[in-house]
């Protein structure tokens, strides 16, 4: 197929995935029993203190609740889509610019965790591979089963309790930018970044792992064996070449794996991310700010997909060259 | 009989040590959260001020948190709440996800083009961003848990029985089976179905792990089981935080345990991947 044609084709996809997914989010809301003006008025309890039906129905009207399913969900996603998210319900500031100022913790986090996750995952699962039911595997899959297994507040938990103990150290405190004062910026990041970056790692080796072994089994493999390469020749032209396109795509799923972690982090780092900022809207019911922040998390996701795709695509020379 | 199960079963934890770990860790667990009611020594949300923050010791075998409850007696109740949260759950989003997984690998079509538009949406969402957000319309309890978990696992389930019924469909035998005039619904079950159900039983041994970590996590940010029912998440939030510095032990022995339990149930998936599905199998 065309290559350009393909890459058209997926990127519609991912907008339809898109368009799914704010249905969900969409659904989600209002599948809730009552409906979000209960749930505002009532704090979800069910226990409505002093309202009277008249300001519920004033409410359901501002809110726009009671038009059309139809023309709510249009100017729902429409809100959405252009970025006109409203105001917190409790705060009463604009969501978008309190996104925008949490915007980079999260994207910090994230990264290096990614960085560190690629930097110790992908040569550890081409290891593992290479040398399969060998000590090395052995011990490489329970590192790696580890990082898969060990929850992050966890193993963020046991850190700040053995830096206090031990080492009377204890994270500083009050987030700081990279701009502004990066060393104390790093020692703030680098901790959280760490414990995200060893559950990357570990899935990330899984699947290296596994995706060096599919090469290993195929013919060409079999072939280049049969007709006496070394196996330098054969590991470092034939499989891994081959392997290491498929751990792209891992590298995007690891990514959206990377984004649940960041939320559990920044709360037990007090990183006042988006993944915080989530949490704390979800707490306290604060719907306006919860839909844009799902919507949003979702999208990450989708286009992070969409372009792992359109990076698989452009490097895989049967694709490329047609 | 029984002389070649047990046999089988030695070969094959000779050939998959680490399974055979994950095994037997699995197992314990399940021992663990069936019986806690009998091995558990004390009550476990009972309080006592006079045994508070006791280290592990002879009286309290894991110690007690700040409350002075026995962290021994939360850890095997809260095994009950984990696994059965879990078993639940998963059970519930694989059977769903599994129908519609057949449904639409072996039609085809649109109801294919659906389910997969469907499954690719739901899998766009963090698993923790989508239970969150089932969490904060639904609110924060065991049932809910159970629907958010039971929603991040269907689109996964529906994805690989899919993929095994869409070979299984154009295999010979199938259509043999089509020619001496079998019906669709008996196919499905007859012959797709019994294919399916490797690759389900391992995704499904490898979601119990996701699905305790979904729960612990939901629990640990305060928005999963709500206190003061013993849940391993659960103990490692709230108030007691404080006292970690101090009892370190409350920290550890939650952890620990859903650390022991993932990774059981990790390993036990593993080696059944290995033995169920041949794909895998080394030449």
């Amino acid at each position: 197929m065309d290559m350009k044609v393909y890459l058209f084709r997926r990127l519609l996809q991912g907008i339809l995935t898109l368009f799914l997914v704010s249905i969900v989010i969409f659904v989600i809301l209002r599948v809730a029993p009552g409906d979000v003006a209960d749930l505002i008025i009532t704090g979800g309890d069910g226990s409505s203190i002093g309202a009277t039906s008249q300001e519920r129905e004033e409410l359901r009207q501002t809110l726009g609740l009671d038009r059309s399913l139809l023309r709510q969900y249009v100017e729902w996603s429409w809100d959405m889509a252009t970025l006109n998210w409203g105001e917190s319900l409790f705060t009463g500031r604009s969501v978008w610019e309190d996104f925008l100022r949490k915007l980079p913790v999260t994207l910090q986090l994230s990264l290096m965790g990614l960085f560190i996750a690629v930097a110790l995952g992908v040569p550890l699962g081409v290891a593992a591979a290479l040398k399969q039911d060998t000590w090395v595997d052995y011990l490489t899959r329970i590192f790696a089963l580890g990082g898969v297994s060990l929850p992050h507040f966890w193993l963020a938990t046991l850190l700040l309790i053995a830096g206090v103990r031990y080492f009377t150290w204890s994270p500083p405190l009050g987030y700081e930018s990279v701009i502004d004062a990066p060393w104390r910026n790093f020692t703030q990041f680098i901790w959280p970044a760490l414990v995200l970056g060893y559950s990357g790692a570990g899935l990330l080796s899984r699947m290296t792992r596994s995706a060096v072994l599919e090469v290993m089994r195929q013919e060409y493999i079999r072939t280049a064996m049969a007709k006496g390469l070394q196996t330098r020749a054969i590991v470092g032209r034939h499989t891994l070449r081959n392997a290491l396109l498929p751990v792209i795509t891992v590298i995007g799923i690891a990514f959206a794996a990377l984004v649940s972690g960041s939320v559990v982090l920044e709360q037990v780092f007090v990183l006042p991310g988006v993944g915080l900022f989530l949490l704390e809207a979800v707490k306290f019911r604060d719907y306006t700010v919860v839909q844009p922040i799902i919507v949003f998390f979702a999208a990450w996701v989708v286009l992070v997909n969409l372009t792992v795709d359109v990076l698989y695509t452009w490097l895989n020379p049967q694709v490329r060259h047609g | 009989m029984d002389n070649v199960v047990v046999r089988w079963l030695g070969r094959t934890a000779r050939d998959k040590p680490l399974g055979a770990i994950g095994g037997i860790v699995v197992l314990g667990l399940v021992l663990i959260a069936l019986l806690a009611p009998l091995i558990a020594t004390a009550d476990p949300v009972a309080q006592d001020v006079d045994s508070i923050l006791k280290p592990p010791g002879t009286d309290h075998w894991l110690g007690t948190d700040n409350l002075g409850r026995d962290l021994w007696s939360r850890i095997a109740h809260g095994a009950r709440v984990s696994l059965g949260v879990g078993f639940i759950s998963i059970a519930i989003g694989s059977v769903l996800g599994g129908v519609a997984g057949l449904v639409g690998g072996y039609y085809g079509r649109w109801a294919d083009g659906v389910l997969q538009q469907v499954s690719d949406a739901l899998m766009a969402f963090p698993t923790l961003v989508l239970a969150l957000g089932i969490v904060a319309i639904l609110g924060a309890s065991a049932t809910n848990v159970i629907v958010a978990i039971a929603l991040v696992q269907a689109p996964r389930a529906a994805r690989v029985v899919r993929s095994q019924a869409l070979a299984v469909k154009s295999t010979e035998y199938v259509a043999a089976s089509r020619l001496v005039g079998a019906g669709s619904v008996q196919i499905m079950f007859k012959h797709v179905l019994p294919h399916c159900l490797a690759p389900f039983i391992v995704i499904f041994t490898n979601a119990l792990g996701i699905a305790i970590v979904l729960e612990a996590s939901l629990s640990f940010l305060g928005l999963g089981i709500p206190a003061p029912e013993p849940s391993w998440g659960g103990m490692l939030a709230g108030p007691g935080r404080d006292y970690f510095n101090v009892a370190p032990w409350m920290a550890i022995w939650p952890g620990l345990a859903i650390a022991l339990s993932v990774y059981g149930f990790n390993l036990l998936g593993d080696a059944l991947r290995d033995v169920l599905d041949p794909r895998q199998r080394p030449l």
